[in-house]
């Protein structure tokens, strides 16, 4: 089994620094999903992985061994992209044998192979076609296969699934996590789809503005977001903030007195400022004026089959909150949300992070 | 939804119009006809006998049809000193049209490639000496052509011949390769890296394939430029190789006593039967070509 490690890199685009200082450890075995805004790099940091891609500085390791100037086909990768890039030209079956056909792999052997890929990925039936008669959903699982039949130890996904439809979409996405419990390979997965990362991922890494903000399980990214970007970026709809001044142990946010105690390690000085966030799933709203919690007026209210997406201002600020379908709420009706205080996240409002 | 359909109907209802279809009709009728005229007329006097030329008029089908003057200017025509008839060009033209489409084609693929898929030192001044290479008249070119070739040995050569056309060539078709290169999806050139295909691998088993149609329009398009070419063959091709198109010349120019306008005519069509061939069988290829985008940019 391949690891893979990251170990300082910095990637130029002429004079223009993309990535720096990624350092990254990949354990064998890991799924790992890349996740961040278009244009953060992530592409950009598959390449240089496939070794599609010049290094300006840092070191690449796949299994053990510095891969940093090796050619692609010689690092034990393989590669799916978000636009299938299927030889045109070629059948299913050309497509899948390509790679070992170069690779001079012996006839009955590729023939094995690519059988044995076509069941496990169901395009047996395809074998023949072209890749201009077959289906978005199918030109992928044949991309996907193209990479299998290679007998990698690290798959690179960039973006697979985002051309298809959200049915193709959830579909695929529980194909390659059984793919990856069968072949038990390195996967390095990029998305910029949240649901994606956090369904599949072992491990997270999220990335924005040349560098990794944050990894860990998707636990941790999502219950202990390690700055604002983060918080914000993941979880749909996004996490509530609300700007405030310590005092005395609690946060003063427009007025009111927020106890922020239980979400802190350490206490803060008075007079500090921060930002306090709350995800939608940890408020209740109380219909009733005078409950306890945060005044604020309902907006928007979206009925989503169980629950509803409820969107409150206060003042300037925007709150949305999630509640059963049973609370009967309507536009401009007075209520209250209910903070749950070990729910908050509290950042430092000059640097972002969390404290 | 409704918005963006707006368009359809308004334009249908316009060609609805029986006026309008109709106008269109006959403007593209006329057309048709003064464009067919010197064809028809060129086709019925080389069926002519002089006497029926010098007496009838010119838009009269011929009394009898004679294959005779065809005969004359394909075997015994006298071009220059010789008597033999267009065949000999025919031959040159060939052996000339042939070697410089195929390797103009050979040399501007792989070179449009280069320019497109790797990054190739200098590419972009490169590829502006091409552009600007692609729009240069070449008559301003033949005599210090004309200098390098006899230097090197080539002058009066089918070599030589060769060689020019495929310098002349190769501008415009780099550029038409490159464009259709650059419409080529990265990903594609990197899946096939990741495969372990190399720079001669991708090129020959993944993007040629895909070329065909781009092939075919650069193929076209030079035939029958090569063929039609009359300046290149006269000036470098010598006695030995002159092309049909200089044979036609000579024929129409330098017959001494009568003039036979039906061998003239005969020998005209002769000379133009290949690129319209070319044109006719290979119609379909040039329009696919074009759709996919081998012209655009
Ligand atoms: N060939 C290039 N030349 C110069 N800059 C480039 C080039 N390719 C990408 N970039 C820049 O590098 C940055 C990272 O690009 P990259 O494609 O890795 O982003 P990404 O995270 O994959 O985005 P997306 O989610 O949109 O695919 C972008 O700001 C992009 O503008
Ligand atoms: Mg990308």
């Amino acid at each position: 089994m391949t690891g893979v490690q990251l170990r300082n890199l910095g990637i130029r685009y002429g004079q223009v620094e993309v990535l720096k200082g990624i350092d990254l450890d990949i354990p064998a075995s890991e799924f790992i999903v890349l996740l961040g805004p278009s244009g953060c790099g992530k592409s950009t940091l598959l390449n240089a992985i496939a070794g599609l891609q010049d290094v300006a500085e840092g070191q690449i390791l796949i299994g053990g061994h510095d891969m940093t100037n090796v050619e692609p086909k010689n690092r034990g990768i393989a590669m799916v992209f978000q636009s299938y890039a299927l030889y045109p030209r070629m059948s299913v079956r050309g497509n899948l044998s390509f790679g070992l056909k170069v690779a001079k792999v012996a006839k009955p052997e590729i023939e094995k192979r690519v059988a044995h890929v076509a069941k496990m990925l169901q395009v047996e039936p395809l074998l023949d076609r072209k890749p201009s008669q077959l289906s978005g959903g199918q030109r992928q699982r044949v991309a996907i296969g193209r990479a299998v039949v290679r007998d990698a130890g690290v798959f690179l996904f960039d973006e697979p699934l985002s051309n298809l439809d959200a049915q193709l979409r959830s579909d695929l996405r529980v194909e390659i996590k059984r793919l990856h419990q069968r072949l038990k390979s390195t996967m390095i997965y990029v998305t910029h789809d949240q649901i994606e990362a956090m369904t599949l991922a072992d491990r997270i890494v999220v990335m924005k503005d040349r560098i990794i903000q944050q990894q860990g399980t998707p636990d941790e990214i999502y219950n202990k977001p390690a700055n604002t970007f983060v918080a914000r970026f993941v979880g749909s709809p996004a996490m509530n903030f609300l700007e405030g001044v310590v005092k005395g142990g609690d946060a003063i946010v427009d007025g009111e007195n927020l106890r922020i105690a239980a979400a802190l390690s350490s206490p803060l000085v008075d007079g500090r400022k921060v930002i306090v966030g709350i995800r939608p799933e940890d408020m209740a709203l109380q219909a009733d004026e005078a409950a306890l919690g945060l005044a604020v007026e309902v907006d928007v209210v979206e009925p989503m089959g169980a629950e509803r997406m409820v969107w409150c201002r206060r003042g300037d600020i925007g709150l949305s909150t999630r509640t059963p379908s049973s609370t009967k709420v309507k536009s401009g009706d007075k209520v209250r949300l209910d903070l749950s205080e070990e729910r908050l996240h509290i950042f430092d409002a000059e640097t972002g992070k969390r404290l | 939804m409704t918005i963006t359909n707006s368009q359809a109907p308004v334009r249908r209802n316009a060609y609805a119009a029986p006026f309008s279809r109709a106008l269109v009709y006959a403007l593209l009728i006329v057309l048709a006809i003064v464009a067919l005229i010197p064809l028809y007329v060129m086709i019925v006097t080389a069926f002519k006998s002089m006497e029926e030329i010098r007496s009838g008029t010119l838009l009269s089908l011929p009394h009898a049809f004679s294959f005779e003057h065809w005969w004359k200017a394909w075997n015994s025509a006298c071009t220059g000193l010789r008597c033999e008839g267009l065949k000999v060009g025919f031959v040159n033209s060939f052996l000339i049209t042939i070697p410089s489409v195929a390797l103009a084609i050979a040399a501007g693929a792989v070179t449009g490639y280069a320019l497109s898929f790797w990054r190739v030192r200098f590419a972009n001044v490169l590829f502006t000496v091409l552009l600007i290479g692609g729009f240069f008249p070449y008559q301003v070119l033949i005599y210090p052509l004309v200098r390098i070739t006899s230097t090197i040995g080539l002058f009066n050569s089918l070599a030589g011949v060769i060689a020019v056309h495929v310098v002349f060539a190769l501008p415009v078709v780099t550029l038409l390769f490159r464009n259709y290169f650059a419409s080529i999806p990265i990903d594609l050139f990197k899946a096939a890296r990741v495969d372990g295909a190399g720079y001669w691998r991708f090129f020959f088993s993944i993007l040629l394939p895909m070329s065909v149609p781009m092939i075919a329009v650069a193929g076209i398009l030079q035939v029958t430029f090569i063929w039609n070419d009359y300046i290149v063959g006269l000036v470098f091709g010598g006695i030995n190789y002159a092309p049909m198109t200089v044979q036609l010349n000579n024929i129409v120019h330098s017959t001494y006593g009568e003039r036979e306008y039906n061998v003239e005519m005969a020998a005209t069509l002769l000379t133009s039967v290949i690129p319209l061939l070319v044109y006719f069988t290979s119609g379909r290829w040039f329009v696919r070509g074009v759709a996919s985008g081998a012209v655009k940019g």
